[in-house]
């Protein structure tokens, strides 16, 4: 059983995990930089109607992204206080039981979304300042999904002890 | 139906699942079980809920608060509290109360002036002499102010699902935040004195001056969040931004804690964060779209009604239950999905909803010091090393001059209503 969370990590995962960082620190830049433009340009007379819809845009990827990042290192919040009153069947699964309700609705997740999106390209949705294909912001929603199973699978690799742990997470 | 996706998600929650996706799980559920409505609805929910452009101030007070916490604020911030106020009696509890107070003005998490000024007011205390539970107690409650005083992210979660002025919402925790903060000294000067606490220090008005100067940047940071948002010159989600670009001069070129260097990673743990906290938002959003389906928020109105009419009877009922809530629940899941419901009533009985938002994130913030599932809580013991029990019983006291805190609240709405109505927001 892996305890620790110094085993090596697998370059698979190292490459989506730098890709899924760098799209999310890029993000949170995104907003501070747009809402900044926004205003300055209200400030000089010149406001720029899209900077208010591209903020919202970038805002549905930062959650969405940092949903998925968050089971890496088992940071969404829960309460584990409770587990040592539970019966020891329960208690010796739990991490079994966090893993696949946490894997379970990311599937939801993946699945549905890809839904959500195939309906927004079918009828040609597109935003109602930049004209961008609705779709690109629908898309974050399976994909935050995606790297929420990847992530749950890294943590039960390498971070299993995090699970374990009994506290409430934040 | 209501009934079971509560019950399902305690269930879920207290076996170790986390918060958003017990929520989550128990939507689905409860869709599949009691509605002919396609499941596509939940996802449709989750989706639509956080396209919000008032919501986005969120990561970005969480993004000031990280900037200020790695800029090396914190010990600036103790130090100035300790040379204005840690000559009086009980002076390294008065600069803990301050120190939060100050920190609570930056930053918009409890834990996160746990982590920060917590640890070095607790060190402080227990170096001068007061007993550990006593420092590590009184650290843990007045965390509540990083929720209650503006810029907090519960208030602005809280002010959106409520369709209220954030910006009023948000000032308005200003007052009942500093009367909270000034109860909290008052109750800290009767124990010190009576139990002798900690080594008195002079004060001096060279080293006040000093320290005042040093922490000087730092302490605008709140000033030019409030002016910006009280002025009308910015929405509060733009006053947010102007705090970030400020927070990061001082941080890069006054304090010179933070490098250029350190940026990506700022940035990253913003939208870690972000999505942490806010995937229980999104999953308490598709919650609440099923208790609006049920007719829920009509079936409770008319409960409440038929008890009584009376303003201050109702609010004491809802103080009842929000601190039972707050204690079982998340509080972000917990105001979408309770503001939603009780709304109908708030209106029906006149109680102004910008009082009873500002009211409900203060209540709320107590269910982040007490078991069993305070975040502050476990952040206070894993700092001090105390066992959760031990903290919680020391914290016991503090809870009771907190009640007695709230309830002046509901007795005396006009502190929180009459600043407000001061200022065009």
């Amino acid at each position: 059983m892996v305890k620790d969370g110094n085993k090596k990590i697998n370059p698979v995962f190292r490459a989506i995990n730098s890709i899924t960082d760098t799209l999310a620190s890029l993000t949170a830049a995104g907003i501070f930089v747009v809402v900044i433009w926004q205003v300055i340009g209200r400030l000089i007379g010149q406001p720029a109607p899209w900077t208010e819809e591209l903020t919202r845009f970038m805002f549905i990827w930062l959650i969405y992204l940092g949903i998925g990042i968050g089971f890496r290192k088992v940071e969404s919040a829960r309460v584990t206080l409770l587990i040592s009153y539970l019966p020891k069947f329960l208690q010796k699964g739990s991490v079994w039981i966090y893993s696949i309700a946490s894997i379970g609705f990311f599937i939801f997740m993946v699945v549905l979304g890809i839904e959500l999106m195939s309906q927004q390209i079918n009828t040609n949705e597109t935003s109602s300042v930049l004209l961008l294909p609705m779709w690109i912001i629908g898309l974050c929603v399976p994909f935050s999904g995606l790297i929420g199973i990847i992530n749950t699978i890294q943590s039960l690799i390498y971070d299993r002890a995090l699970i374990e742990e009994e506290e409430v997470e934040n | 139906m209501s009934i079971f996706l509560l019950v399902l998600f305690f269930i879920l929650m207290f076996i170790g699942i986390p918060i958003a996706t017990s929520l989550g799980i128990s939507v689905v559920a409860s869709v599949i079980i009691f509605t002919d409505v396609p499941i596509s609805i939940v996802i449709q929910s989750m989706y639509s809920s956080m396209n919000s452009f008032i919501m986005v101030a969120v990561p970005l007070f969480i993004l000031a608060g990280i900037i200020m916490d790695e800029g090396g604020v914190a010990e600036k911030i103790f130090d100035f509290a300790k040379s204005l106020v840690g000559w009086m009696t009980g002076g390294l509890g008065h600069v803990n109360v301050l120190a939060s107070l100050i920190f609570a003005g930056m930053a918009g998490s409890s834990v996160a002036d746990i982590a920060s000024t917590g640890r070095i007011t607790i060190n402080a205390m227990t170096k001068n002499k007061y007993p550990l539970e006593y420092a590590a107690a009184l650290t843990l409650i007045t965390s509540m102010l990083a929720t209650i005083v503006p810029p907090s992210i519960l208030m602005v979660v809280a002010a959106s699902t409520a369709g209220v002025s954030i910006g009023a919402a948000l000032v308005g925790g200003l007052v009942p935040g500093l009367i909270i903060a000034l109860i909290f000294m008052g109750y800290n000067h009767y124990y010190s004195k009576k139990h002798n606490f900690g080594v008195h220090q002079k004060f001096e008005w060279k080293v006040l001056g000093r320290e005042f100067i040093r922490a000087f940047p730092a302490l605008l940071a709140p000033v030019i969040l409030l002016a910006g948002i009280l002025s009308g010159i910015f929405t509060p989600t733009e006053a947010a931004a102007i705090a970030v670009l400020y927070t990061l001069f001082v941080a890069l070129f006054v304090y010179k804690g933070l490098s250029f260097k350190k940026l990506p990673n700022i940035f990253f743990r913003t939208a870690n964060l972000t999505g942490t906290i806010l995937f229980i938002a999104v999953t308490a959003k598709a919650a609440s779209w099923v208790f609006e389906y049920d007719g829920l928020p009509t079936k409770v109105a008319t409960f409440i009604s038929g008890i009584s009419d009376n303003k201050i009877v109702i609010m004491l009922l809802l103080f009842v239950f929000l601190i039972i809530v707050g204690m079982f629940m998340d509080a972000t899941a917990a105001i979408f999905i309770l503001v939603p419901i009780l709304m109908p009533t708030i209106h029906s009985v006149g109680i102004d909803p910008v009082f009873f938002v500002i009211y409900l994130v203060v209540l709320l913030s107590v269910g982040l010091v007490t078991p069993p599932i305070g975040v502050c809580l476990y952040a206070t013991s894993n700092i001090t090393g105390m066992k959760i029990e031990t903290l919680s019983k020391a914290t016991l006291p503090w809870l009771v001059v907190t009640f007695a805190a709230l309830l002046l609240f509901i007795f005396v709405p006009q502190l929180i209503t009459v600043p407000i109505s001061w200022f065009d927001l």
